[in-house]
C-alpha cells in the first residue's frame, strides 16, 4: 500500500514537472517571438528632430522610390 | 538563515539588473517618425518642417501645399501612445497613423484589425471625440481606443490653433471613470479586510464569493486582471491620468498598501479573476495542493527566472505590456494566438488536479510579491537592529 501510495506520488511530481516545463516553453516562445518583432520595429535611425525654422526650399524630401511600411491603412 | 541570505542576495543582483535595463531602455532611440508620417499623409510628397509639426506638400511647388502633420501623444493602457494625424487646409482630418505605442500587442492588433482608425477621416479638430458618444470604442480595448482618439483631437487642434490660425475650442477637464469595476473593486476589498478578521465567521464564504465576483465582473466583463505589465507601467513611470485610469491606482495602491502595512496579499487568493478560474475547474475535478518533492526548488526558481524575464526586457524595450505571458486575455476575453490557447488549455486541464497550478508555478506575479516581501522583512529586521542597538547604547 505505502509503495503503490510513493509510486503515485512520483508519478504525480514528474507529471506536474513536465507539464510545468512545457507550459515555461510555450511562455518562453511567445515571449521571444513578441522580443524579436518589437526588437524589429525598434531597430531604425532616431526621431527626425524638429528643430529647423519653417523654410520651404530647406525642407526634407524623401527618396521618389520610398515606401513606408504600412503602418496602419489610413 | 543561509536561505534567507541567498533570497536577499539574488533578490538585490534582481533589482541591480532590473535598473540597469531600465537605464538602457531610457537612452534607447526613438522611432523613425517618417514613414508613420507618410503613412498619414499617403498623397504628400514633401514634408517640411512647420511650427509644431510638418506642412505636406503635394508637389515641389509652394501652392501645393496639402494641409498638415502632428504628432501627437496620450496615455494608452500600457502607457505613452505616438499618433499622427494629418489635416487639410480647413482643419478636417485627413489621415492617422499609430507612431509609437506600449500596448499589449494583442490588444493593439484588436484596434488595427477594426476600421476605428478610419472612423476619424473627415472629423474636425472642433467636433466630439468622446468615445462612446462621438466615436464608437472597441471592446475590450478601451484604453487604447481612448488613447488615440484623445491624442487625434490633440493633434488636430494643434494644427488648427497654431498652423492654421483657427479658433479652438476650450479643452474641457477630463471627466473621472468611476463605474462599476472600480465600485466591485472597493468592495472586494472591503470584504477581503472583514472576511481577514479572526472573528468573522464566514471566511471560507466570502472568500468564495469575493473570487466569483472577481471572475464574473473584473475576468469576464471588463477583462482587468492585474498582470505584469501593470507592474513594468509603475516601474517605467507610464503612470495614466488618474480621472481616466482610476481602476489603476486603486487596483495597484490598495494592493501595495495592504501588503506593505498588514504584509497580506488582497489579490491573489480572494479575488484575482483567473486564480478564481482555476478553483473552479479545481472544485470540479477535486484538485488538491500536490507535493512536487525534490522539484520543488526548480520549480520556484523557474518561476521567478520567467518573471524576472518578463519584467527585464519590458524595461529594456520600454514596452511594459510586451512580455506579459499571462493567459487571461486569452480566457475572458477569447484573444490570443495558438500558443496561448495551447497554454491555457493546459492550465486549466491540470487545475482539475491541482490547486491553482498557473498561480503555484507560472504566474509572474507571486515572485514579484515574494521579493517585495523579502525586502519588506529586510528592511523592518534592519530597522529592529537598530532600535536595538541605539537602545544598548542608551543604557
Amino acid at each position: 500500500m505505502e509503495k503503490t501510495n510513493g509510486k503515485n506520488s512520483r508519478i504525480a511530481e514528474i507529471s506536474i514537472l513536465l507539464v510545468v516545463l512545457v507550459c515555461a516553453a510555450l511562455i518562453l516562445f511567445d515571449l521571444t517571438s513578441n522580443v524579436v518583432k518589437e526588437y524589429d520595429s525598434q531597430n531604425q535611425p532616431a526621431v527626425i528632430q524638429v528643430t529647423a525654422t519653417p523654410k520651404f526650399k530647406a525642407r526634407p524630401t524623401l527618396p521618389a522610390d520610398f515606401t513606408p511600411d504600412a503602418v496602419i491603412d489610413s | 538563515m543561509q536561505t534567507k541570505k541567498i533570497e536577499r542576495l539574488l533578490g538585490a543582483l534582481a533589482i541591480a539588473t532590473i535598473i540597469i535595463a531600465w537605464i538602457i531602455g531610457a537612452n534607447l532611440a526613438d522611432k523613425d517618425v517618417f514613414p508613420a508620417l507618410r503613412a498619414a499623409a499617403p498623397t504628400a510628397n514633401h514634408f517640411t518642417p512647420s511650427r509644431t509639426g510638418y506642412a505636406i506638400f503635394g508637389d515641389e511647388t509652394e501652392n501645393s501645399l496639402l494641409g498638415y502633420v502632428q504628432v501627437a501623444s496620450a496615455n494608452g493602457y500600457g502607457g505613452p501612445m505616438k499618433v499622427v494625424v494629418a489635416t487639410d487646409l480647413q482643419g478636417k482630418i485627413t489621415g492617422v497613423s499609430i507612431l509609437q505605442h506600449k500596448e499589449t500587442p494583442l490588444w493593439i492588433q484588436k484596434v488595427l484589425n477594426t476600421k476605428f482608425i478610419k472612423s476619424f477621416t473627415g472629423k474636425k479638430y472642433s467636433d466630439g471625440f468622446q468615445l462612446g458618444k462621438d466615436v464608437d470604442g472597441i471592446t475590450g480595448a478601451t484604453y487604447t481606443s481612448r488613447a488615440i482618439a484623445e491624442a487625434v483631437l490633440k493633434g488636430s487642434r494643434q494644427i488648427a490653433g497654431t498652423e492654421l490660425g483657427l479658433a479652438v475650442p476650450a479643452e474641457t477637464n477630463p471627466r473621472i471613470q468611476f463605474g462599476i469595476p472600480e465600485i466591485v473593486l472597493l468592495g472586494l476589498y472591503a470584504l477581503g479586510y472583514f472576511g481577514h478578521q479572526s472573528k468573522f465567521k464566514f471566511t471560507k464564504q466570502a472568500r468564495w464569493v469575493s473570487m466569483i465576483v472577481g471572475m464574473v465582473v473584473l475576468g469576464f466583463i471588463y477583462t482587468s486582471p492585474l498582470t505584469i505589465s501593470d507592474v513594468n507601467k509603475f516601474l517605467l513611470g507610464f503612470w495614466p491620468a488618474w480621472q481616466n485610469h482610476l481602476y489603476w491606482y486603486l487596483l495597484m495602491g490598495g494592493i501595495l498598501f495592504v501588503f506593505t502595512v498588514d504584509n497580506k496579499n488582497p489579490y491573489c487568493e480572494w479575488f484575482c479573476p483567473f486564480g478564481a478560474a482555476q478553483e473552479c475547474m479545481g472544485a470540479l475535478g477535486g484538485a488538491k495542493s500536490r507535493s512536487v518533492g525534490k522539484y520543488k526548488l526548480f520549480l520556484l526558481w523557474l518561476q521567478r527566472g520567467l518573471a524576472w524575464l518578463a519584467i527585464l526586457l519590458a524595461l529594456l524595450f520600454r514596452n511594459p505590456g510586451l512580455t506579459s505571458y499571462e493567459i487571461f486575455g486569452t480566457l475572458f476575453d477569447l484573444s490570443g494566438n495558438s500558443v496561448q490557447f495551447a497554454l491555457l488549455g493546459l492550465v486549466l486541464i491540470t487545475s482539475l488536479f491541482v490547486r491553482r497550478p498557473w498561480c503555484t508555478y507560472l504566474c509572474p506575479l507571486r515572485p514579484v510579491s515574494d521579493l517585495y516581501r523579502t525586502f519588506r522583512t529586510w528592511v523592518i529586521d534592519l530597522w529592529k537592529k537598530r532600535t536595538v542597538k541605539t537602545l544598548a547604547s542608551q543604557k
